[in-house]
């Protein structure tokens, strides 16, 4: 019972994680207009936050698979 | 190269004929033809979704985007993308268990079944055909020009858009869904490999990565950072093409029937994953030939462009492979959309299978020829042509989110709204009325009109009805 509600948990904190981070993207901490600093490795801000971001949502949809309420069940049940 | 490349496309050509035979049923039905037999594992799924989301959008258009509007591409596509995969986990197994009940065949018998009104199946038959023909026809129009700027005298235009759109009917008319499955597993696989490549030779072009933005910042610094050079990237933009990005999954039949015929839901978990990260694999190179494109041929046309890039400044072998990465890359998916358009109308259709098929057979030669000739007249902006259609059929996201939510009909309510609110979209891109009102665009305040009719729609109905469970 305690694992499963861990795991409903942890699922809701993806959610939230994921949700918030779509929502920051259209902010100005990843897209400030006109702005190309600080650069990593030569690249333009924007840029490598959103990679960084993109990659972040990936590993998050990794957690989410295992934690998503349904996860173990078959398609049947 | 001529040599190279006609023996790799005879290779490609007889791949893709033994695919096609293999998968070849005797007796077809709609599960086996239409759906594959609904038993896709998540590494063919990966392929699959990928080949079929993954276009000449993003072999031609995105490089493309990223030389005219700059960094803020990356957020357009590959950041939606990822949110769209999160978004496949989170709702597709509700998707997969309302087709599972409803005995799928497309979303438009789905939605006809869902609010028990024929209506609502037509909308989203009337909304896919509409919005996905000038997909279909980009695709084609896009390579169909770069094939003729490289190749002047071998055919006209429509004499290369004629020869793709031949090649894809005979393939999937005979093999069905699974002959394209397959055929989109080798075509992902080209496409990526070709477009890794092509991206590291733009990138050693410069040495490295900090030397090419250096480049690009003394060529034209309003690349590196939004709205780039043109303003395309305001928020509202990247936002409005976010929720239309989004929403392809579940609006665009040819990507939800992928969500659908997967094995099992860890399989379309995996797939998931997996198509994230190829998203982020394959748009990564777009961006340094871009780039690359930025610096050396900042003025020079789209097919020109493209041709410089991927054939002149390219060894035989690899240019020969990347054309044939680009017919493969526009077939995917044209034959992906317009199988799926088929896949529609026989969910639409009643009546005994093998003759419904037939119709069906024959419904799908004539949105071929239709998206034939539709792509002789389009326009070339091939990335905002295709934005225009996932804002079109993301139009249809709350409807179909009703449906599968809500446990019974809420009536035509919603299959009004989105009726109305897809004719003001036409009528705005015809120029008929005003793209944007109070400085929002036109296409977010329908999304926000039709999501808002959703929600007072289930909010009326949620002491009658429960919220679906899966």
């Amino acid at each position: 019972m305690k694992m499963k509600n861990n795991k409903q948990l942890y699922w809701r904190i993806c959610q939230v994680t994921a949700v918030m981070l779509m929502v920051t993207t259209f902010t100005t901490v990843v897209i400030p207009p006109g702005t190309f600093a600080p650069s990593i490795l030569g690249m333009p801000y924007t840029l490598w936050l959103g990679i960084l971001v993109s990659i972040i949502l990936v590993i998050l949809t990794y957690f989410a698979t295992r934690f998503h309420p349904d996860s173990q069940k078959t398609d049947s049940e | 190269m001529i040599q190279t490349l006609i023996i790799i496309a005879a290779i490609y050509l007889a791949s893709l004929v033994i695919l096609s035979l293999l998968t070849r049923q005797k007796e077809k039905s709609t599960s086996n033809y239409l759906l594959a037999g609904s038993k896709v594992g998540s590494v063919l799924g990966m392929f699959t979704f990928a080949a079929t989301l993954f276009s000449t959008f993003t072999l031609i258009g995105m490089p493309d985007f990223f030389r005219t509007h700059g960094v803020g591409s990356w957020i357009f596509l590959a950041f939606s993308d990822t949110a769209m995969v999160f978004l496949i986990v989170w709702l597709g197994l509700y998707v997969r268990k309302k087709a599972r009940v409803n005995n799928f065949k497309g979303m438009s018998g789905l939605m006809a079944q869902c609010f028990q009104s024929k209506f609502a199946g037509y909308v989203t038959f009337i909304g896919a055909f509409i919005f996905l023909t000038p997909y279909v026809s980009i695709q084609i129009r896009g390579i169909a020009i770069f094939l003729h700027a490289t190749f002047p005298e071998a055919l006209p235009v429509w004499g290369w858009a004629s020869l793709m759109i031949l090649v894809m009917l005979l393939y999937s008319e005979t093999g069905g869904l699974k002959a394209i499955i397959y055929s989109d597993m080798l075509q992902g696989i080209l496409l990526l490999i070709v477009i890794c490549v092509i991206g590291y030779n733009c990138l050693s072009y410069f040495g490295n990565m900090e030397a090419m933005f250096e480049q690009v910042e003394k060529t034209r610094s309003e690349l590196l950072s939004v709205p780039g050079p043109q303003g395309l990237f305001t928020p509202q933009f990247l936002f409005a093409s976010f929720l239309a990005i989004i929403m392809i999954p579940f609006t665009q039949p040819q990507v939800a029937t992928r969500i659908i015929i997967m094995k099992d839901n860890n399989s379309l978990f995996r797939m998931a994953i997996g198509v994230g990260f190829f998203a982020i694999v394959i748009i990564l190179p777009t961006m340094l030939i871009g780039m690359y494109g930025a610096v050396k041929y900042p003025d020079l046309s789209t097919a020109d462009f493209i041709s410089k890039v991927i054939i002149d400044d390219q060894t035989q072998s690899i240019a020969a492979f990347a054309i044939i990465g680009l017919i493969a890359a526009a077939i995917s998916t044209s034959d992906s959309q317009i199988f799926a358009l088929g896949g529609e109308l026989r969910s639409l259709l009643d009546g005994e299978d093998k003759q419904m098929l037939k119709i069906t057979r024959i419904g799908i030669v004539f949105f071929a020829l239709v998206a034939l000739v539709f792509s002789l007249i389009s326009s070339d902006q091939l990335v905002l042509l295709a934005r225009t259609s996932f804002a079109g059929t993301a139009l249809m996201a709350p409807m179909i989110f009703t449906g599968i939510f809500l446990t019974n009909h809420t009536g035509k309510v919603m299959p009004y709204a989105t009726a109305l609110s897809m004719f003001i979209f036409i009528l705005s891109l015809l120029g008929v009325i005003p793209s944007f009102y109070f400085g929002i665009r036109l296409d977010l305040l329908l999304f926000i009109f039709v999501s808002a009719t959703g929600i007072i729609n289930a909010l009326l109905n949620k002491e009658k009805e429960p919220v679906y469970q899966v």
